[in-house]
């Protein structure tokens, strides 16, 4: 029994002299009994005779809360734990009882277990991952999540409260459906696009997704795939971007584009019949002087003479037209009725030459824009007025405006031949002329339409057919709230 | 060539056009005679003798008609339209006459089943030829359809 004791007491002997975890061993009145070499990296134990002396009169004590935290393992009776730092090591120490066979408390035992290499392992992994997490979360212009394998939403960045208005709280662990619009769920869109994603990796494409409040914006989405090194799916990473502007911005050029060929072809068709003509025409000139043809000379000169004259009516307006939009001159605050006036005046000749009578309605209202384009409307308007006024006894042209609704509509009223309804739409077509014989080169209406829509305003016709009369009306939004708030400032 | 002269309706806005198409056509060989209306609504009017056009005598059946493409009140392409679907009109030879090359304008004369698609040439002694050899062709080759 002795001898097997004896062992047992070589055995821890050896132990304790070869590790180099530091261990010391502590009796009731916390005086060093047993440590083993590696001890020193805590406690500065001077001589080698240091057994008995108190662990507190040690001034080469490293860890400072030792002597507390031995006194409350005697007291409790219970292992204290710790995670401390000395010098540039970490290490969690362990103060537990020292119990003899019959369970009576002889002491301390204090084991410190080196964790550096962990903790530098954590702090590099802390360290480098943390701008990646910073980045993610401070994001404001891309939504980026996570997805768990089914499809609930894992984590959530700001740029995704930003942009679908959920907060963290309610939308983790709910299923991403809900980010998608009700025809795309019928269609079972969100399911089709995680199996894309868990096929090939990856899922990419541009749509309509709604917001909590179920407002929709145009997104541009990708979904990845998550694997861990294993090759097990672990969810999904999904990062969104709202395009709507970009999308929109897509549609105006579109339309632009659209509008430039419409504007070419027609163009090159109406500037190629006057060249017809005029080619046409010098060929007979030819062949008539030839025979001293004099009548058919005549005739002919007459003919290349109005083509000419024709092609340059058109370039003068196809100018005009380009500048809409692009040239202006600076917005001013105009009163309608100095509008008007000007357009008058603009067009005194004819008016006075068909002995049209002009009424003005409501003039008090004030305008603001770009005050020669706003002229040029009611001019061509009243122009256009005067032109089909037919042979009316009593011809009268009527300008003015009323309040339709929120609206201010504008009008032009005459009791000439009127239009009709089924060309209602047309006679605002680039070179569209409902008359053959008519002097127009058909793109007067068109150019008004343009400038209208500068101020985001439409214009239509209104009337009851053939000889009674037309009315065109227009709005002019952008003209009439920019005074509003520009009284304001 | 004898018997009745062959009616050639002409539809076409710009009268400087018109007048040289009616200067080819009087100068042809083969009897013929040339209505002319200056826009697309005329046209139907003529055909469906309606609006002034009620007397087969004002308004005789074409045996030919030559259809511009850009025209005022009902457009070209929709006059074509409108007798290639309709029964009694529809073996009517329409020949497109216009200025227009795009290629939208072509398919879409074809597609509404033109029986000719014809750009007016800038060249005059080009424009003569293609008049009289559209004559030819027209008038005095083409089987009539009736």
């Amino acid at each position: 029994m002795e001898e097997e004791q004896e062992g047992t007491n070589n055995d821890l002997n050896n132990f304790l002299a070869s590790t180099d975890i530091p261990v010391i061993f502590l009796d009731r009145l916390l005086r060093v009994k047993r440590y083993t070499p590696a001890i020193s990296k805590i406690i500065k134990l001077i001589s080698s005779d240091v057994e008995h002396q108190s662990i507190d009169m040690s001034q080469q004590l490293l860890d400072a809360d030792l002597v507390a935290d031995a006194q409350s393992v005697l007291e409790n009776l219970a292992p204290v734990k710790k995670e401390i730092r000395i010098n540039n090591n970490w290490y969690i120490r362990t103060a537990l009882p020292d119990r003899t066979h019959d369970s009576r408390i002889k002491g301390v035992i204090v084991i410190y277990n080196n964790i550096t290499h962990l903790k530098r392992a954590e702090e590099k992994l802390q360290k480098s991952e943390e701008p990646f997490r910073l980045l993610v979360a401070n994001v404001k212009d891309y939504a980026i999540f996570t997805l768990d394998p089914e499809g609930r939403v894992e984590t959530w960045n700001a740029g995704a409260e930003h942009m679908k208005g959920y907060k963290e709280i309610e939308i983790i662990g709910e299923y991403f459906s809900r980010f998608y619009t009700p025809e795309d769920i019928a269609a079972h869109k969100p399911e089709k696009e995680l199996k894309t994603a868990v096929e090939t990796g990856r899922t990419d494409e541009e749509g309509w997704r709604v917001r909590k409040d179920g407002s929709s914006f145009w997104a541009s989405v990708l979904i990845t795939a998550l694997r861990d090194d294993n090759g097990v799916l672990r969810g999904f990473a999904k990062i969104t971007r709202d395009i709507t502007e970009r999308k929109k911005k897509e549609k105006e050029l579109e339309e632009k584009n659209a509008e430039l060929e419409r504007f070419a072809y027609t163009v090159s068709h109406d500037l190629k019949s006057p060249l017809v003509t005029v080619k046409t025409f010098l060929g007979y000139l030819e062949q008539d002087m030839r025979n001293a043809n004099d009548s058919r000379i005549e005739q002919d000169m007459g003919y290349i003479r109005t083509a000419a004259d024709k092609m340059a009516h058109l370039l003068d307006e196809l100018l005009e037209m380009s500048r809409i939009g692009r040239m202006g001159n600076p917005p001013v605050n105009v009163s309608f009725s100095k509008i008007v006036e000007d357009a008058l005046n603009a067009v005194a000749g004819s008016i006075a030459e068909n002995g049209v009578e002009v009424k003005l309605d409501n003039a008090a209202i004030s305008l603001y824009g770009d005050s020669q384009r706003l002229v040029e409307i009611w001019q061509n308007l009243i122009e256009n007025a005067v032109k089909y006024i037919g042979d009316q006894k009593s011809p009268r042209i009527e300008v003015g405006a009323e309040t339709r609704g929120e609206e201010t509509v504008f009008f032009v009223c005459d009791n000439g031949i009127g239009i009709d309804p089924r060309y209602k739409e047309k006679i605002f077509g680039l070179f569209e002329k409902l008359d053959p014989k008519s002097e127009g080169t058909g793109l007067g209406l068109a150019l008004i339409k343009r400038i209208i829509a500068t101020y985001h305003g439409t214009i239509w016709v209104e009337s009851d057919g053939l000889g009674k009369g037309a009315c065109f009306r227009f709005t002019l939004p952008e003209a009439i709230i920019k005074l509003t708030t520009g009284e304001n400032t | 060539m004898k018997g009745e002269p062959i009616v050639i309706l002409l539809v076409e806005d710009d009268p400087a056009h018109a007048e040289i198409v009616r200067r080819n056509v009087e100068t042809s060989r083969i009897a013929n005679r040339l209505e002319h209306v200056a826009d697309g609504q005329a046209a139907l009017d003529y055909l469906y003798h309606r609006n002034g056009f009620s007397d087969p005598s004002v308004a005789p059946r074409p045996g030919i008609i030559l259809l511009d493409l850009r025209l005022p009140k009902v457009d070209g392409l929709e006059v074509l339209k409108i007798v290639k679907s309709d029964p009694d009109l529809a073996r009517i030879p329409v020949v497109i006459l216009t200025t227009s090359a795009a290629e939208i304008d072509v398919a879409k004369a074809y597609d509404y089943h033109a029986n000719s698609y014809l750009v007016k040439p800038v060249e005059f002694t080009k424009f003569v030829e293609l008049m009289d050899a559209l004559g030819y062709y027209w008038l005095a080759w083409n089987q009539k359809p009736y």
